[in-house]
């Protein structure tokens, strides 16, 4: 996927996608949440890739920089702005 | 710890890392069962601690809860932040780093070295590296970091053993090199703010200023309080608003130094890390993650009753001899009576539990060790959504049809305060085991019919439905818990799904080890004292007859005069004196009901199944001549004892695992006013219908 100026937020995007976080709506979140977030490796510019989204679940399942896998609440991911890598 | 004599600290091992990372198994390689469990002061963290031989001698090491940052706000966190921080400038830190998560953990290791450590890191998770073709330049990192990194497979004694010197000798610990720097406009406003201290504070000093600027819009006071004086404090509060001194930038900044350091040390192969692993494909589909689940259950609960029965009648067997040969070698009497009947009996129907107790923390450890566990956690996120709770205090719940006490403990792994005490809270109301005896011989009492609905088993249906009950209740009460007394609380799920693991046996039979030591040494103590305390009462006071001879009868006893006082409040709901004192005796343990209720009718052998005591029971009549054991008293009953907090052994690991003792004294009240108030609901409506 070449590089796009498309942003969007985490949850909308399906199985496969590679993305980069842009931005973080710290304002909306509970600040345990947002803390945590961040301590888990969902910081601007960090490579995320959807594994897999279950929509019934309200979750998907997202690789953060090539490492580590995340289930990922659609009340977070819902507030994490993207675009293509 | 001070050497008295040489007047020299004696520095201990902090080990240190992220959750999942390996830390624990490598404690346990360390230290074998040289380990000890107690809680840190004030506060419910668990504080493992072992020793190790080293050349220097023994040391101690302590196994601190997982991190992920020094900045957390869990109460786990917290603690291990603390200790860090204030730790003894002599003590050494080994740092723990999962070598598949190396960017992550790489940010928490810059912060510890930024607070002016002594560290030395271990990387495990080798075997996985040369899986998946990675390779890590460890003297690379040595030289960017400044600190000497071993790359190792924590389950191979081999490898632990290649490294144990070189881990142990305090010269190899090193401060570090600084990895980054805040901002040019940052870095000026902490120099103003390091004058204002001292011209020659230390790194210790500025690590602590730097956390406090972080923390000042929240808990300044409370964790740096005694660090600074006074105007120091007013200074960092003034100027730390016009710095950008947030964690996301601090974490940004961070992360750039990190990749450009990884970009040398690290080589990986192409490999395609593009699709979700075909495990996962499976457990954490909402269809075939749920059906996975509860075969995967079913056959621990099958192994675990079936596993645990032998052990379980061995150690029964144990107790009864033990205290045949304490009756035999000693005169008849109180002492004889209080060693068998309150002390060993007492504490002989708890150790009874051990066998169950140990199988289940044995299969927790394994799901928790190969990672399935946070998947189940995941799968069953959105079921326990819906009652307030998140996915995490599923499994706690679930241990619950073994046994609560277990269950109780298992509720450590959730991580949100509020969704951890509303678990414990609501565990004890799923049935347990030691709520079968009871509920057999009940059923087979006054419900004489063999099937149910024309097709069912009647004692298995009744069984199921009174499951049933139990788990909708305390979803319930969850749900009421959560939008009365945590209100503001609300649960998520971020949550990390580790890679799938080979668990290691050693480890996970020292893990179970040090949690029954735990489990005895302290829910113990409680139930030795309640024990004895409920024989006396059944015991006293006792008759001497014209030949000399003691005579105690549990129908002459305080126990049960208690009974008899407390009648009329337990007349509404069908029950009398002899049930009244069977609740009473049940607390020490609820299947004390059925020999409690033998003893009352007169039957020598306490069984569930036994026919003597049900035909006694059904003949049974009250001052009116009515029958006692109708369909709607023997009803009842059952729900009172699906609700009632029968339970001392509950009660005193709630005490202990929430470290107050108003958790458990909420909970007895509410259990009990829920039993009453439905038994009482139950008998009048029933009464009404004529039933």
């Amino acid at each position: 996927m070449t590089k796009s100026l498309e942003m969007n937020l985490l949850y909308k995007f399906s199985k496969g996608k590679k993305l980069s976080i842009t931005r973080i709506d710290e304002n909306a979140l509970n600040p345990d949440l947002y803390r945590d977030c961040l301590e888990q490796g969902f910081l601007p510019g960090t490579a995320v890739q959807i594994l897999a989204n279950f929509k019934s679940q309200n979750k998907l399942i997202a690789k953060l920089s090539e490492q580590s896998t995340v289930a990922v609440p659609y009340s977070l991911a819902e507030k994490i702005y993207v675009q293509y890598d | 710890m001070y050497n008295m004599i040489e007047n020299e600290y004696k520095f201990k091992y902090l080990l240190v890392g992220n959750p999942n990372c390996g830390k624990s198994t490598l404690f346990n390689r360390l230290t074998g069962l040289r380990q000890k469990t107690g809680n840190f002061q004030g506060v419910t963290v668990e504080k493992k601690t072992g020793f190790a031989s080293t050349s220097e001698g023994e040391r101690e090491i302590w196994d601190l809860p997982g991190i992920f940052s020094l900045d957390g706000n869990s109460e786990d966190k917290k603690i291990a932040s603390k200790q860090i921080l204030s730790r003894h400038q002599e003590d050494r830190v080994i740092y723990i780093l999962d070598s598949l998560q190396l960017e992550r953990s790489l940010q928490l290791l810059i912060s510890i070295l930024d607070s002016g450590a002594k560290v030395q890191v271990v990387l495990t998770m080798k075997d996985l590296l040369s899986r998946r073709n990675i390779s890590i330049d460890t003297a690379a990192l040595k030289k960017a970091f400044g600190v000497n990194f071993y790359l190792i497979n924590t389950k191979s004694f081999a490898d632990i053993d290649s490294i144990r010197n070189n881990l142990f000798n305090k010269d190899n610990f090193l401060q570090g090199n600084q990895i980054w720097k805040w901002e040019t406009k940052e870095e000026s406003i902490l120099k103003k703010i390091y004058k204002s201290i001292d011209k020659d504070a230390n790194k210790e000093m500025k690590f602590a200023i730097i956390e406090a600027i972080k923390e000042s819009q929240n808990d300044l006071e409370d964790r740096f309080s005694n660090l600074f004086p006074e105007p120091t404090k007013s200074l960092i509060n003034e100027i730390s608003s016009k710095g950008k001194f947030s964690i996301q930038n601090q974490l940004i900044a961070k992360s750039v130094a990190i990749k450009k350091i990884l970009s040398a040390a690290v080589k990986e192969s192409s490999i395609n890390h593009s699709t979700i692993s075909k495990a996962d494909k499976i457990l954490l589909h909402p269809v075939y993650g749920m059906i996975s689940f509860f075969v995967i259950m079913g056959l621990i609960f099958q192994f675990l009753f079936s596993w645990a029965e032998i052990p379980m009648d061995g150690i029964d067997w144990i107790i009864a001899s033990i205290q045949t040969l304490v009756s035999n070698s000693l005169p008849e009497g109180p002492l004889s009576a209080l060693i068998t009947d309150g002390i060993i009996g007492g504490v002989g129907s708890v150790l009874v539990f051990i066998p169950q107790i140990s199988l289940l923390f044995f299969f927790i450890e394994i799901m928790e060790e190969s990672g399935y566990m946070a998947r189940v956690s995941f799968v069953m996120d959105r079921v326990m959504g819906k009652f307030g709770l998140s996915g995490k205090s599923f499994i706690p719940l679930l241990s619950s049809a073994a046994c609560a006490v277990p269950a109780i403990m298992g509720a450590r792994t959730i991580e949100n305060k509020s969704d951890r005490i509303t678990t414990i809270l609501i565990s004890p109301l799923i049935m347990c085991s030691a709520r079968y005896p009871v509920y057999i011989l009940i059923i087979g009492t006054i419900f004489v019919s063999d099937t149910a609905l024309g097709i069912f088993n009647l004692q298995g249906f009744m069984l199921f439905l009174l499951f049933l009950l139990g788990l909708l209740t305390s979803l319930t009460f969850g749900l009421i818990f959560k939008k009365t007394l945590f209100r503001s609380s609300t649960s998520y799920f971020l949550m990390e799904l580790p890679s799938y693991k080979l668990p290691s046996l050693i480890s996970i039979i020292q893990n179970v080890i040090s949690k029954i030591k735990t489990f005895l040494k302290n829910a113990g103590q409680i139930i030795l004292y309640i024990s004895v305390i409920l024989w006396f009462l059944s015991y006293y006071p006792i008759q001497i007859d014209s030949e000399g001879n003691i005579d105690s009868k549990i129908t002459q006893s305080y126990a049960a005069t208690f009974g008899k006082k407390i009648e009329p409040i337990i007349q509404p709901l069908g029950f009398d004196w002899k049930i009244g004192i069977s609740l009473l005796t049940s607390f020490a343990a609820r299947e004390v009901m059925v020999s409690t209720l033998a003893i009352l009718y007169g039957v020598d052998e306490a069984d569930e199944e036994n026919p003597t005591l049900r035909e006694a029971m059904k003949s049974d009549t009250r001052e009116d001549g009515s029958k006692l054991w109708t369909p709607l008293t023997g009803f009842c009953l059952l729900v009172f004892f699906a609700y009632a907090s029968q339970c001392m052994s509950t009660l005193a690991v709630v005490k202990r695992e929430t470290n107050s003792y108003f958790w458990p004294f909420f909970q007895f009240t509410y259990m009990t006013v829920l039993a009453y108030v439905s038994s009482l609901f139950v008998y009048q409506i029933g009464g009404i219908l004529g039933y």
